[in-house]
């Protein structure tokens, strides 16, 4: 088989798409009310170190995917559980994006279509992508990076009239301790959930992008979702935490002239895309994931009953869109440590410390040699 | 029209289109024991009894005025010959001529090629096979008596069409002439454009019946090696019986047989060929199909033509982008019009949702199966008119007109919009007609994802298209080159056509053997 490749260019698009995804769907921080966007602004903060600890454990083993790498470290059986969770919460999340995106469908536009309809379209192109590999998918980010911001960019300068910029104020109104409260949760909805993609950037061509990838990726991302904080906060003022999908409201109230008006179907675009990329990832990686476990030839092979079962378990998730954004606000933040920081502290700790003893080898061999 | 005879100038094709002869299978079948007799009586009947029940076939036996010791035949095929030659050439000066019969037979053969026949290509053969091969070519062969070795004259020549404008893809600025049937002459439009060594032209024979030409070019240290390999590796495996046009070895070569989009290119023009010869192309011509392939093909060469890189390159750029525009609408607007309408409702501004849906009423149909049945008349109008002599075409249109549009909304079968919708997605269509085939099957596909989840269902239905383009490849050259990544010299001849000056660099991947193109730039 060729070994895929993928250019900084591109896995900057498909990491900042990834942590577009379902965020630009439900809002980031929308708990924090008017203080979104500083929760979002902590949010990034707070991940920028495990970034570089992603971007340190894909450097140090250049050319590997995480599950090579676990197996490296921990062992064949150590190894696959830490690959099982690892998988799971790739599953797991692909599952919780494909639901937040059909019950976007379901809710604004379809209320009669029954939700498994919606879910099994949805699925099928998840499922063509994840088969058709991570270099596809990569090129089909690079296509619709564009298409997404230039929707925003549009979006937001048309909603200029009805921005009310008093509505920021009062600022830490709630004080502090709520943003911080709120910004953990940014924290790991959507940017510590990148863990995802050590899975796929071990098609990287150089070993150093893997940091310039994470940080260019993460503060576009960043810039662009505080952006649209920002704007939902100037046009919804502190009732952004009414709604199930705040930007989707926002844009609903733009108006200029007698023509422009009601342009939130033409947002719906970007949200497929984005929802469209990350999942789709989501399904790669597990997929990845559960043919290292069984020691699989090919993950091909599997993607068509991992993309059903997912798309199954994302309708079983919750009965209704309430739990589904309780879920979202209040508990996910817990749920997702172990995967998005213990889990990478313990591969880096044991990265760094195999690292060091290797070079230490190496060093004395070298010494021996002359 | 003005009928031209092909000279006998396609000797070397066809001198070397023999050396693959010895690799077909179906020699044998024509068994004799493939050698001649002294006998020219014995000869004759040998040759007879191959190409018995052919009417076609002359034999003519004559000898020479000043010795009747020397008696000859000739056999050749009535149509495939150029006569006239034949008389000047071969029959009148073995008549006229006064020479003596050597003592040795072989000499007489000698005597005769060195000595009396004033032509140009005459070879010596002893083998019958290749004889009868030569006759059905259209060549001459000259049996003497009392030899058992046999002149082959070069003397093909058959009415073909002149060079004319090619029918399809008409230019206002550009060379006119266009490619015919016959292969000679394909050639020598495309040596006529390239006045160099390092063109090479590769023949080889296609067809278990037909034995169809086929000729691979290409410019060395410009095309690259493994796609000239890949190429000739599929060539090889094509086992077919007859080869009647590049279509068929267009489909045969392919890489995605299934999908809808060409992954060989095909051009009437020698200017067009030659141009993506320069990319580093190879070109394959086809003997007796006006269309010669190339390979590799992708997806941006559907809306590059050859006039926007003769005009004026701002309007070259502004026409390509309304073709790259054209495209996207004529697969998307039904689609669109159609989720709009049927689900979105709330996106239409208030004035035209009342008038929109004042046309809609009384119509009995959905708007989807009103919008598939009149996209599925267009293409059937379509389809008739490209076949339709023209003076029965006019009432195609005024039918296609009055009937199906006009009176169609007035007796409120169809409403307005739909109407309007098919004909802004019929005309785009026409933009670039190479993707026509391509075009007509994805609209309705669209439309049928539309008509399930409105806007949603489209998009399903275009990230899968995306999906499938990226995810081909023509000849290891990725479908969607130039078109995905922008980098420095990559968009240069994409959505625009950037001025020839600032083009120093053939496109990447196809031209990977030498890239730079103009070097006067770097040097300046």
């Amino acid at each position: 088989m060729i070994r895929e490749r993928i250019t900084d260019k591109e896995a900057t698009c498909l990491l900042i798409l990834f942590l577009l995804g379902s965020s630009i769907l439900v809002g980031i921080g929308v708990r924090a009310k008017n203080d979104a966007w500083l929760a979002g602004i902590l949010g990034v903060v707070f991940f920028i170190p495990f970034a570089l600890i992603y971007a340190r454990i894909q450097s140090i083993f250049h050319g590997r995917d995480i599950f090579e790498i676990t197996i490296l470290l921990y062992g064949k059986v150590f190894g696959r559980i830490l690959i099982i969770i690892f998988s799971w919460y790739s599953f797991h999340l692909g599952a919780l994006v494909l639901r937040n995106f059909c019950e976007f469908v379901h809710v604004e536009s379809f209320p009669e279509t029954p939700l498994i309809v919606i879910t099994l379209c949805f699925i099928t192109i998840n499922i063509a992508a994840a088969r058709s590999g991570i270099e596809v998918i990569a090129r089909i980010a690079t296509f619709c990076l564009p298409v997404v911001i230039i929707l925003f960019l549009l979006m937001e300068i048309l909603s200029i009239s009805t921005m009310d910029f008093n509505n920021i104020k009062p600022i830490l109104g709630n004080g502090f301790s709520k943003v911080a409260d709120v910004g953990f949760s940014s924290f790991s909805f959507p940017f510590a959930e990148s863990v995802i993609l050590l899975g796929v950037f071990y098609t990287l061509k150089k070993r150093e992008s893997a940091v310039k990838v994470y940080m260019k990726g993460v503060l576009a991302a960043g810039i662009v979702l505080i952006t649209l904080t920002l704007v939902n906060i100037f046009v919804l003022g502190n009732m952004i935490e009414d709604y199930y999908f705040p930007s989707y409201a926002s844009f609903s109230f733009i108006k200029v002239g007698d023509f422009i008006q009601r342009m939130e179907g033409t947002i719906a675009i970007s949200y497929v895309l984005t929802s469209f990329i990350k999942s789709s990832i989501c399904l790669f990686v597990a997929c990845k994931g559960i043919a290292a476990v069984f020691n699989l030839n090919h993950y091909k092979f599997i993607v068509i009953q991992t993309g059903l079962i997912m798309a199954y378990f994302s309708l079983i998730l919750y009965d209704n869109i309430e739990e589904m954004v309780d879920w979202f606000q209040n508990i996910y933040q817990f749920y997702a440590i172990p995967f998005q920081i213990i889990f990478p502290l313990f591969i880096w700790v044991c990265a760094e410390i195999r690292n060091r003893s290797e070079k230490r080898d190496q060093s004395g061999k070298g010494k021996k040699g002359v | 029209m003005v009928i031209i005879v092909e000279k006998n100038t396609k000797k070397h094709i066809f001198k070397k289109a023999k050396s693959f002869e010895g690799k077909t299978k179906d020699e044998k079948n024509t068994n004799n024991s493939g050698k001649l007799t002294k006998s020219l009586n014995r000869n004759i009947t040998i040759f007879q009894s191959s190409f018995s029940n052919d009417d076609t076939v002359i034999f003519r036996k004559f000898q020479n005025q000043y010795s009747d010791k020397i008696k000859c035949c000739i056999i050749i095929i009535e149509g495939m010959t150029d006569i006239e030659h034949i008389n000047r050439r071969v029959i009148e000066p073995l008549q006229n001529q006064v020479f003596q019969r050597p003592k040795s037979s072989v000499n007489l053969v000698d005597e005769v090629q060195n000595k009396v026949l004033p032509v140009n290509d005459v070879r010596q053969s002893t083998r019958l096979n290749e004889m009868i091969k030569a006759v059905c070519y259209g060549d001459t062969v000259l049996l003497l008596d009392g030899c058992d070795v046999a002149l082959i004259i070069s003397s093909r020549g058959w009415e073909s069409r002149p060079i004319s404008e090619p029918e399809s893809g008409k230019v206002v600025r550009g060379p006119r002439e266009g490619f015919t049937e016959s292969i000679i002459k394909n050639v020598s439009l495309i040596r006529r454009k390239i006045k160099n060594p390092n063109l090479k032209f590769k023949l080889m024979e296609l067809g278990k019946q037909t034995h169809t030409a086929i000729c691979i070019t290409y410019i060395e240290g410009i095309a690259l090696d493994s796609i000239l390999t890949e190429l000739e590796q599929r060539l090889n495996r094509i086992d077919i019986d007859g080869i009647l046009d590049s279509g068929y070895v267009q489909e045969l070569i392919q890489d995605e047989p299934l999908s809808p989009f060409p992954t060989v290119g095909s051009s009437e023009r020698p200017d067009v060929v030659v141009a993506k010869m320069l990319e580093g192309r190879v070109a394959i011509i086809v003997d007796g199909s006006p269309f010669v392939l190339t390979v590799p093909h992708i997806l941006v060469e559907s809306i590059q033509i050859n006039e926007d890189y003769y005009n004026h390159f701002l309007f070259g750029s502004f026409n390509r982008f309304l073709r790259a525009a054209s495209a996207i609408a004529t697969i998307s607007i039904p689609a669109v019009y159609l989720a709009i309408v049927t689900y979105h409702q709330e996106m239409i501004p208030t004035q035209l949702l009342i008038s929109i849906s004042a046309s809609l009423e009384g119509v009995p149909l959905p708007t989807s199966l009103s919008l598939i049945i009149m996209m599925l008349i267009f293409d059937i109008l379509r389809e008739a008119g490209t076949r339709m002599p023209t003076a029965i075409g006019q009432a195609v249109n005024i039918v296609g007109t009055l009937v199906l549009g006009q009176a169609a909304v007035d007796a409120h079968l169809v409403s307005s919009p739909v109407i309007i919708v098919t004909a802004i997605s019929g005309i785009t269509t026409f933009m670039h007609p190479t993707m026509i085939e391509s075009v007509v099957i994805l609209r309705l596909v669209l439309i049928i994802a539309a008509s399930f989840l409105g806007i949603y269902g489209y998009l399903i239905g275009v990230i899968l298209i995306l999906l499938h383009l990226l995810s081909i490849r023509s000849f290891g050259v990725p479908y969607m080159m130039g078109l995905t990544r922008l980098e420095e010299h990559d968009g240069q001849d994409s959505w625009i056509r950037a001025p020839w000056w600032s083009m120093t660099l053939r496109p990447k991947i196809i031209g990977a053997r030498n890239q730079i193109r103009q070097t006067s730039r770097h040097n300046r």
